[in-house]
């Protein structure tokens, strides 16, 4: 992977691939298992998991008869940790901008 | 391309147009709600400081003004924070005005832009944000 900062947001860009990753948690989880928790098939799902980890954001491991998906932690905390902070930020600043608006109004 | 390195907001607020366009580009309404100092002209080229409460400071340059409905702006926080580009979007709502905002992180459009081996590494990478 040449570029491992630019795959990880494209592979994050998926709003199912977000959705996938934060149902894996900690202890992971299979295409199946995924498929019963989201509205995609599960084709769909094991597309998006192979995606996820040509990105290198989940690693997948044999478990009996199926792959169980971790998350490999490192690519995933910049990306996400830039994410989850710029959005955090503008929730709190477009939070004030509400209640400024509401103020002002009734000022 | 999509949006994959963007954070997305938007909040409507009970005013014209014309208003919502001050309160994000009029350090004096900037500082009510955007962060405790604000320097900032919307006019392009222009410099951009801002420090929130906790004393973080971030500098800029305003980039892009379509007044009175889109400016962006790029910032960063000193010494090495990774640069960003910040655009805000004012459009009439049914509620009043609707304000976007677009957060964009710099080091990765150029790591798409120029990292990437070439036409088809780059192809790789939209199939999967496809």
């Amino acid at each position: 992977m040449t570029d491992p900062v630019g795959a990880t947001f494209a592979a994050l860009a998926d709003p199912s691939r977000r959705r996938m990753l934060s149902l894996m948690g900690g202890s992971g989880a299979t295409a199946t298992e995924l498929a019963r928790e989201l509205p995609i098939t599960r084709q769909a799902v094991a597309k998006h998991l192979s995606q996820l980890a040509s990105a290198g954001l989940v690693a997948p491991t044999r478990q009996g008869r199926e792959t169980r998906y971790r998350i490999t932690p490192e690519p995933l905390e910049d990306a996400v940790a830039w994410i989850v902070q710029a959005g955090g930020e503008w929730d709190d600043r477009l939070a004030r901008l509400g209640a400024y608006v509401r103020d002002d109004r009734t000022a | 391309m999509a949006d994959d390195t963007a954070v997305e907001r938007e909040i409507t607020v009970p005013v014209e147009p014309e208003r919502a366009w001050e309160l994000v580009t009029d350090p004096e309404h900037l500082e009510r709600w955007f962060a405790r100092h604000v320097e900032l002209d919307p006019i392009p080229g222009a410099p951009v400081r801002v420090v929130d409460d906790d004393g973080a400071e971030r500098h800029g340059v305003v980039e892009e003004v379509e007044a009175p409905r889109r400016i962006q702006f790029v910032w960063y926080a000193p010494p090495d924070g990774p640069p960003s580009t910040v655009e805000i979007e004012v459009a009439p709502d049914a509620g009043g005005s609707r304000i976007s905002v677009t957060e964009r992180e710099l080091i990765t459009m150029e790591a798409v832009g120029h990292v990437t081996a070439g036409p088809s590494s780059r192809g790789d990478l939209l199939a999967l944000a496809a």
